[in-house]
This record gives structure tokens, C-alpha cells and sequence, in this order.
């Protein structure tokens, strides 16, 4: 029998682990949405990323946020140069699914190469911790995660609605031949894009190490989810990305409460395909 | 030896010569090119006297002449292809004994890569030990293994090459229930003997051939939660009120968690409800906020890998810590890895680093260096335990195959295993019941002071150890 708290609690652990799926997509409906590039390596990239945030909380005894000063650059430059290959070879939406699976590979493989394929647990702290409120339950390190994705959507929007970089984007996202004729710089544009892709992946990764314990492969439990999201969302769409994470979230975690946690992905993607019938665009907020 | 040496090495001239006249007699250019490939050929392949046809197509090119064609200056170069044979009987010493090629898969990458390394090192220390101790029937032993990438789509197809084109010796089984049974119909059409390390479907595993050496036995669905229940109630002294089922869609945890209500029921717990997970959940928060509105004293989880320590994780999380959790295939270091919260986890186990296993010598090489490959090689959790322990018994079990029957025949040694007792790590095992099972040998283990010790049966556990039920950690009841 569930009780009305059962309910609430899934609601609000749904709505946090819903916005790390929505924080994990933002990467891929950028790439995917602006650039036409759907981009499979972001996840064993967002694994990486979490294990420059195990090395440093267990070889340099650092908090994890600090591994960001290490992955975010790093990933920026990474995400400019792949995608300086992208435009050089010129690749469409459907050989970048094959150049990037293969990248996958090859960065997965890299990773049980340096750390071996055995299963790596980060001591998290507080993180791994929750704040009590008479029955319910906060979880801190998915709240905090949770925050961070708004900062981001909120940062996301000021650019796109407030600046001349923004204004590119959508122009480039609506029509890419069309903004060029009116002077947007597409290759310039694609670079900063796919750099900032990158830099959303390290921070996604980062909770990996935060939220499990993983191994090399880690990132493709996420690849189903993710683009459910990043679909569900509308490609390109930043905020729709982010709600539909957590819409995502909160039919997975009210399934596994009232009915079982089988049911979970089939709620989660009947919900997708109910969506995408009745608006084939997603949710497209930008 | 010099001498021996000597008359191999001019045996060795001889047949070079025979081989120049012969291809100089197909062609003098073309010639040029075979000797260089039968002396290549003949040097790396010099054993008992034997004839041996070769066919090789050559490509030689000849001229590079420079002449004037209206005015410009063309480079012309002419290439020959031409297939030659040439017969030639080589002479000399026996060299090394051809080795003995077993071929199977492991998951070097993909979502079974953590438990597939481990399995790589501990066979890597069962060749070692068989090779030093003879080998199979005077010849080395090699293994050929190919990464299946965890994609069970790889399996069929890859353990067909084994047998077909590699043409391998022998087989084993690769790593986890659902590739071992990927593998079995092609060792089944092959008649190939086939003995794997880490299946828990024993009713399925009906090919004629196949033995497992982790001594699951045949009804592990009811002997293994009565003899967590038995535990429970001699060695903790205490049987819990209530439990709930926790286990994912796994066909092996499906299989033993669908027998634990029955039992359950006849040891008087009551069972509260049985929760059913996918495979590969990554978030187990809406089943910790589930087990902490039930409040069972027992949580019975059928999980594997990382399925325990991200449940103990969430429910932690969530505020509640059951007095008594169990799992089944739990990757041990994950759980080391939680600290106090992975204190008191119990599981199966079939092997551990403690007397009175260690007081086999062969164990003790097993352990000793086994952990020192492992630790070589970086793995955060090192010692030896059952996953590493099954795949070193799995060639126990060939080795004895192939020695007491005296053959490399795959029936050879499939009806020898099935009328004899073979020595392994975790002592003798039989496979003379229902579908080459012989009793359960699988002991009750737990996370105690950082360290997982078998606890129960008495004549395996650590000695002075007891299960320790209720756990202190207990909360949110």
C-alpha cells in the first residue's frame, strides 16, 4: 500500500534525479539541435570526466568541484577540436552517428587502458548524504546537480535571448544557409558550440563519480535516456532538454511507486512516444 | 644438443637449395622472390621430415626503364604475377611440442569489463600453473581469447570461429549466465566438452557436455535461501519477521529470487512484497523510498555487479538501513568501497581467501598469485575471492579432463568428468546429477571488517567467525 508521503517522495526524488538527466542531455540537444552533429562520444566523455573527479578527490584529497578547473578547459578545447574536424570533413547528422561511435569506442577503450575496466567508488561526503524533512527526503549531491542544470538553463537563455551569440544560434538552428547570408559566421559559431557541448559533459560526468560507482562503460546505461530526453525536449532546446529530463524523472520514479520499478522505462518511453505523436517537435523552449 | 643443432641447421641449407632449384626452374626473376619466402618459410617451420606443397603468387617488378615518348620522358615498369609451386621435403630435429589451444571470450570492455578482468588474470594463473605442472598430456598450453565487447550478439559468431576457422583444441565458457548460455548451442553442434565458470541456470543447462565449476547446485532457487535461512537462525541466532524480494529482470537472479517466498514461508517470515527492477537501473531511489515505507526486517536482493552497493547507497539516502541484507553476485570491491554502509552485506560466495580453503596448497599459488597480478595490474579490489576463484577451477576442472581421460576429445573428457571426483580449490566436486550438477557447494559469506569471509556452513566458514544479524547500522524502523 503506498501512502500519500510514497507519492510525494517520488515526486520530489523524481524531479532531482529528473534534472541530472535533463543537466546529462544538454550537451547532445545542443550538438544535435544547432549543429547537426549527434554526438555518441559525450558518454564515455562524461565518464572521463568523472574520473578526473575520482583522481582528484582520491589521489590530490580535493573536493570533486575542483576537478572542473582540470576537465572543463580541457573538455572545451577537446569539444573545438573535434569539431574543427567535423567541419573539415564536412560531416552530416548521419556520419557524425558512425564517427562518434567509433570515437566512443576509442575513448572507452583509452579509459579501461588507463584504468583498467575495475569498478572505481569516489568518497563523496555530504554529498552522498540527505537533508531529513519529517519523512521526506532531500538526496544533497542530486539536488545539488539539480541546481546547477537551472544555473544553466537560466545562463542559457540570458545568451540566447540578450546577446548577438545567441541570436546566431537560433539563426543557425532555424537555418544554417540562410544565416549565413546574413554574415553568421557558422564555422566560428560551430566551434564555441561543440567546445560548450563539451564543457556541459564534463559537469554531467562529474555526478557519475559523485552518484555511482562506475567502470569505463558507465556512460552507456545513459545513452537510451539521454536521447529520450534530448528528443523529448526538442533538439537544440536547452530548457526543453532540462524539463524534459525532469518529466522523464518523475514518470520513472511515480511508476516505481505505484506500480513497480519493471515498469519504469516502459512509463518513461510510452510517455516519449505519447509526446512525440501529438507534437513530433517535442517541447522546443528556447 | 650443439651436434643436434648443427644437423638441423644443414638440413635446414639443404632444403633451402632444393627449394632455389626448384623455383629457378619456374622462372629466374620470379625465383628471386621465392627463395626469399620459402627460406623465410622453412626456417620458422622446421620439424620431422615432411613434403610440403606451396603455392604463392609472386609480384616481381621488373625494369624502370626511362625512354622518350613524343617529347616526354615516361618511367616504365613491368609486373609480372605468376603462381609457382614448388615441392620440397624439409628434414630435422623434433622441435617443441605443438601447444594445446583453448579459445574462449571475455568481456574486456563494456559492462561486464569489471568482473571480466578479473577473470582474465585468474585464467592467466590457471594456464601458468597447468604448464608448469606439464601441461596437457606433455604439450603448452595457450589460450586464444577474443574480447566479446559484453555484446552477447558476439557470442555465437565468435565461439564459431573458434571452433571453425581458428580450429582451437578445446573450449570454455565466457563470462556471466547470459553469454555462457549464448556459447552452449555452438558447443553443442560442435560437440565440443564445454565448462564455464559463472552460470546460475542450472535447469537450463542441459547440453550433454556442459559443467560448471561454480558448484551451484541443481535447486539453487530453494537450497540457497534455506541455507541463508539456516545461517540465520544458527549462526546469528535470530530469523527476521519479514522480508521483501528485491531482484532484477537477470534471468539467474530471477531464478533463485523466485524461490525465496516459498522458503521464506516454511521458515514463518513473512514475505511483504517482491519489488522487480530492470537491468542496468542506474537509479535506485524509488525503490529505497519503497522498502522504507514497507519497513521489512530483511531485504532479499537479487542483483549483481553494482545493483547492491547503489541500493545500500539509496537507502542510505533514504534513511533506512534494513537489520539484514542479502545479495547474490555483488561486486565485492564496490562494496568495500561503502565503508561501514557495506558492513554486513551477505552473499553467496564459493571461495575465499581463509582457511580452510587456504590450507589446499593449490589455493594458496591461486591467492598468492593471483593477487599479486591484480594488484600489478591495478585493480582496486585484489583479492582473490569466488569470481576469480570459479574461473581458476573452471581449468582445474579441464586440466583433470584432460589428464584422467588421457586425451584431447572432447567426449574423451566429458564422459570422464561425468564418472569422476575432481580436486579444485573449493574441494571436490561431482557432476553426476541432474544436468551434470553435483551438490551445491556455494557457502554463505559477509562483509565483516572490511573483508568478506565465508560465515556459514561451519566446516567452510572462517574459523571463530558467526553471521552477524541484526546489523548495527539499522535505521529508520
Amino acid at each position: 500500500m503506498v501512502t500519500l508521503s510514497g507519492v510525494i517522495q517520488s515526486l520530489l526524488t523524481g524531479t532531482l534525479v529528473g534534472g541530472y538527466y535533463g543537466l546529462f542531455a544538454l550537451g547532445l540537444s545542443m550538438s544535435w539541435g544547432v549543429l547537426d552533429i549527434i554526438n555518441m562520444s559525450y558518454f564515455p566523455f562524461a565518464v572521463l570526466s568523472a574520473y578526473i573527479a575520482y583522481a582528484t578527490m582520491t589521489i590530490m584529497g580535493l573536493d570533486p568541484f575542483i576537478s572542473l578547473l582540470f576537465s572543463i578547459p580541457s573538455f572545451f578545447i577537446t569539444g573545438i577540436l573535434m569539431q574543427l574536424f567535423f567541419n573539415k570533413f564536412r560531416i552530416d547528422i548521419f556520419r557524425s552517428l558512425i564517427v562518434t561511435f567509433a570515437l566512443l569506442v576509442v575513448v572507452e577503450n583509452a579509459l579501461v587502458y588507463t584504468w583498467t575496466a575495475d569498478v572505481r567508488r569516489a568518497p563523496v561526503g555530504l554529498l552522498g548524504s540527505s537533508i531529513f524533512i519529517d519523512s521526506l527526503y532531500v538526496p544533497i549531491g542530486e539536488l545539488v546537480a539539480f541546481f546547477i542544470g537551472v544555473a544553466i538553463v537560466i545562463i542559457n537563455i540570458a545568451i540566447f535571448k540578450k546577446t548577438r551569440l545567441g541570436l546566431a544560434l537560433r539563426a543557425i538552428s532555424e537555418n544554417r544557409e540562410a544565416s549565413a547570408m546574413w554574415g553568421v559566421n557558422y564555422s566560428r559559431i560551430a566551434l564555441i558550440v561543440g567546445g560548450v557541448s563539451m564543457c556541459y559533459v564534463a559537469i554531467a560526468g562529474l555526478f557519475i563519480a559523485i552518484f555511482f560507482p562506475f567502470t569505463p562503460s558507465q556512460g552507456n546505461l545513459f545513452i537510451g535516456r539521454i536521447f529520450a530526453v534530448t528528443i523529448f525536449g526538442g533538439l537544440g532546446s536547452v530548457t526543453g532538454a532540462f524539463i524534459a529530463g525532469i518529466i522523464l524523472g518523475v514518470a520513472e520514479s511515480v511508476a516505481a511507486t505505484l506500480f513497480a520499478p519493471s515498469w519504469s522505462p516502459l512509463v518513461a518511453f510510452l510517455l516519449l512516444l505519447i509526446i512525440l505523436v501529438v507534437k513530433p517537435s517535442g517541447l522546443t523552449w528556447r | 644438443m650443439e651436434e643436434k643443432k648443427r644437423e638441423a641447421a644443414t638440413a635446414n641449407r639443404i632444403t633451402r637449395r632444393k627449394a632455389i632449384s626448384s623455383a629457378v626452374a619456374a622462372g629466374a626473376v620470379v625465383g628471386v622472390g621465392i627463395v626469399a619466402g620459402l627460406g623465410g618459410y622453412f626456417a620458422g617451420a622446421a620439424s620431422g621430415g615432411r613434403a610440403e606443397t606451396i603455392t604463392q603468387k609472386e609480384t616481381v617488378t621488373v625494369g624502370g626503364q626511362t625512354v622518350t615518348v613524343g617529347g616526354q620522358t615516361v618511367t616504365v615498369t613491368n609486373t609480372v604475377t605468376q603462381p609457382t609451386t614448388v615441392t620440397a621435403t624439409v628434414t630435422g630435429t623434433t622441435g617443441p611440442a605443438k601447444p594445446v589451444v583453448i579459445g574462449y571470450t571475455l568481456p574486456k570492455t563494456g559492462g561486464f569489463a569489471a568482473n571480466g578482468v578479473i577473470h582474465d588474470i585468474a585464467d592467466e594463473i590457471a594456464i601458468r600453473r597447468i604448464n608448469e605442472t606439464g601441461g596437457f598430456l606433455g604439450r603448452p598450453v595457450e589460450r586464444l581469447v577474443y574480447d566479446d565487447r559484453s555484446d552477447i550478439s558476439q557470442i555465437p559468431p565468435l565461439y564459431e570461429r573458434l571452433i571453425t576457422q581458428d580450429q582451437v583444441d578445446l573450449i570454455v565458457g565466457p563470462y556471466a549466465t547470459p553469454f555462457i548460455a549464448a556459447a552452449m548451442p555452438v558447443a553443442e553442434k560442435y560437440r565440443k566438452v564445454y565448462i564455464f565458470d559463472s552460470y546460475t541456470l542450472p535447469k537450463q543447462a542441459t547440453y550433454e557436455f556442459a559443467f560448471s565449476s561454480w558448484a551451484t547446485g541443481y535447486n539453487t532457487d530453494i537450497e540457497w535461501p534455506t541455507l541463508l535461512f539456516e545461517a540465520l537462525q544458527n549462526s546469528a541466532g535470530k530469523l527476521p519477521k519479514s522480508l521483501v524480494v528485491v531482484h532484477n529482470t537477470h534471468p539467474g537472479a530471477t531464478f533463485v529470487a523466485s524461490g525465496v517466498p516459498k522458503v521464506a514461508d516454511s521458515f514463518g517470515i513473512e514475505v511483504l512484497d517482491v519489488i522487480r527492477y530492470e537491468l542496468g537501473t542506474t537509479d535506485f531511489l524509488p525503490i529505497a523510498t519503497r522498502l522504507k515505507e514497507l519497513k521489512p526486517e530483511f531485504v532479499f536482493q537479487g542483483g549483481l555487479v553494482l545493483d547492491e552497493s547503489n541500493l545500500k547507497k539509496a537507502l542510505d539516502k533514504a534513511g533506512f538501513i534494513p537489520y539484514g541484507h542479502s545479495s547474490l553476485w555483488p561486486a565485492v570491491g564496490a562494496v568495500l568501497g561503502l565503508g561501514p554502509l557495506g558492513e554486513g552485506l551477505i552473499s553467496q560466495s564459493v571461495f575465499e581467501r581463509h582457511i580452510p580453503f587456504t590450507q589446499d596448497a593449490e589455493a594458496r599459488y591461486f591467492v598468492r598469485n593471483y593477487e599479486k597480478r591484480a594488484q600489478e595490474a591495478g585493480l582496486a579490489y585484489w583479492k582473490a575471492d569466488t569470481q576469480s576463484g570459479t574461473s581458476y577451477a573452471m581449468f582445474q576442472i579441464l586440466r583433470e579432463g584432460v589428464r584422467g581421460s588421457g586425451s584431447l576429445n572432447d567426449e574423451d573428457i566429458g564422459n570422464w568428468l561425468k564418472r569422476n571426483t575432481v580436486d579444485t580449490i573449493f574441494g571436490e566436486l561431482r557432476f553426476d546429477g541432474p544436468n551434470n550438477y553435483g551438490p551445491m557447494k556455494t557457502w554463505i559469506a559477509q562483509i565483516q571488517n572490511g573483508e568478506q569471509i565465508v560465515v556459514w556452513p561451519p566446516d567452510y566458514a572462517k574459523p571463530g567467525s558467526k553471521l552477524l544479524y541484526p546489523s548495527p547500522l539499522a535505521k529508520g524502523y
